[in-house]
């Protein structure tokens, strides 16, 4: 119990593999459940797109589940990517430099959407 | 340059290419493309909340012909990337091991991401 809780407080960026592996899993499973209800949601505001979603995101539940997608999202592929780097760059230092490079993109593309989709419903 | 004693993954030429190692290729190659398509959404989102005339901006390009196709990559990236992530989820819940059921479960979403893709786009 005490070694799943650890898993769970890192997100997957700690030393631990395991870690990573396990909150690739745990965001994949959720995305799956959350774009599903998104796709079912979506096709009811497709004609004027624009303001049946200004309507929709005002709902906070809608709002909260949009911005837990967003974060679910970003933070999947920042794991992929990773990994990616993990398999095919030698170099530590270019590595590390990478890293945080992508982790720097991926938390600006979050706080963006975030905030303009906070902004839109407010 | 300083190198970790690790060894890295043998680079993708070294393999002969057969179906199983095709689709996962193909999940890392999709799974990129939908990273750099987030770039995009929120590009869209920032837009639709500051800038309506960026918004128009995208939906006109979006709805010519490039767009289209970049559209109709996308989702077909996305749905192949959600099938074979299930597939990966199975995988990890210890099903589907025996490589006859490898070769047919990757068949399987090849070919229903196609019918998706086609059913969304000319339906």
């Amino acid at each position: 119990m005490i070694n799943f809780l650890k898993k769970i407080k890192t997100f997957g960026f700690g030393k631990n593999p395991v870690s990573h592996w396990f909150w690739q899993r745990i965001t994949a499973v959720l995305m799956i459940v959350i774009f599903c209800w998104l796709i079912f949601v979506f096709q009811n505001l497709l004609n004027n797109f624009q303001e049946n979603f200004y309507i929709w995101i005002k709902n906070p539940l809608n709002l909260i589940l949009f911005i837990i997608l967003i974060i679910l999202v970003m933070h999947h592929s920042l794991l992929g990517i990773l990994n990616i780097f993990e398999d095919y760059i030698h170099s530590i230092k270019i590595k590390r430099i990478s890293s945080i490079f992508v982790k720097f993109i991926s938390l600006i593309l979050i706080s963006i959407s975030v905030f303009s989709v906070w902004h839109i419903a407010h | 340059m300083k190198s970790s004693n690790k060894p890295l993954s043998p680079h993708l030429q070294i393999y002969k290419p057969q179906i199983t190692s095709i689709l996962s290729i193909s999940h890392r190659f999709t799974g990129v493309i939908l990273f750099f398509f987030s770039f995009l959404i929120c590009l869209w989102l920032f837009s639709m909340a500051f800038n309506d005339r960026l918004y128009n901006l995208i939906n006109i390009f979006f709805s010519g012909i490039i767009g289209r196709t970049i559209l109709f990559f996308i989702t077909f990236s996305f749905s192949y990337h959600l099938l074979n992530g299930t597939r990966h989820l199975l995988w990890d819940l210890g099903y589907g091991y025996k490589i006859k059921n490898v070769y047919l479960s990757g068949l399987f979403i090849i070919l229903l991401s196609l019918v998706i893709n086609i059913y969304l786009w000319f339906f």
